[in-house]
């Protein structure tokens, strides 16, 4: 009869356990979404992007990223099946949000101690809104002035 | 958006997250993961952009 040795005296790694996995996880993704936000905060406007050619190719290229990441976090919706929540909460967004994105992103990012998946994963879709929103609408001004010159 | 709108659409999200982490933990991980797949791509691209 044999028995199995406990892990730690076969000298093999320990595997956190799947709550301190979890734990890990969240806290990766909060510190990311916070990450996330100060990029966002630092690169100009859609209008002063499209002023300047350089400016509009990194509009196209910021389109670009914006729009793969909505898709990534619309996958993650589909996985936790809620697309229909994440059209809803998109859809608000597209019409009611303009520059107090951060106001409503802020409580979401700061629960005073508390990280939720909940309030990480609706935070990235309002962050990926909100560039595509923005990066959109500097698109169409673009376009216009093309038309017009 | 207003923030009751926004509010009713978390707690439908946090129905779902709860039962996830209950009844499939190992699906709720991949989920995370694939949240920071995600954001880090989206961060790399930012930083390269600006």
């Amino acid at each position: 009869m044999s028995f199995e040795q406990p892990r730690a005296q076969r000298n093999e790694p320990e595997e956190p356990e799947l709550h301190e996995r979890l734990d890990n996880l969240e806290l990766r993704v909060h510190k990311l979404v916070g990450e996330t936000k100060m990029n966002l905060q630092r690169i100009p406007g859609g209008e002063e992007l499209a002023s300047t050619a350089e400016g509009q190719s990194k509009l196209l290229k910021i389109q670009e990223s914006a729009r793969r990441f909505n898709q990534r976090v619309l996958g993650v919706a589909a996985m936790i099946n809620t697309p229909t929540v994440f059209t809803g909460i998109a859809e608000g967004i597209g019409k009611h949000m303009g520059a107090d994105w951060e106001q409503t992103l802020d409580p979401l990012i700061n629960m005073g101690g508390r990280i939720t998946a909940t309030s990480l994963f609706t935070a990235c879709v309002i962050m990926s809104m909100r560039t595509m929103k923005m990066y959109d609408q500097a698109e169409k001004t673009l376009n216009t002035m093309e038309r017009k010159s | 958006m207003p923030q009751e709108q926004l509010q009713t659409a978390m707690q439908q999200i946090e129905k779902r997250l709860e039962m996830l982490k209950r009844e499939n933990p190992a699906e709720y991980e991949r989920m995370l993961k694939e949240l920071a797949n995600a954001l880090e791509e989206f961060n790399r691209d930012l930083h390269s952009i600006v």
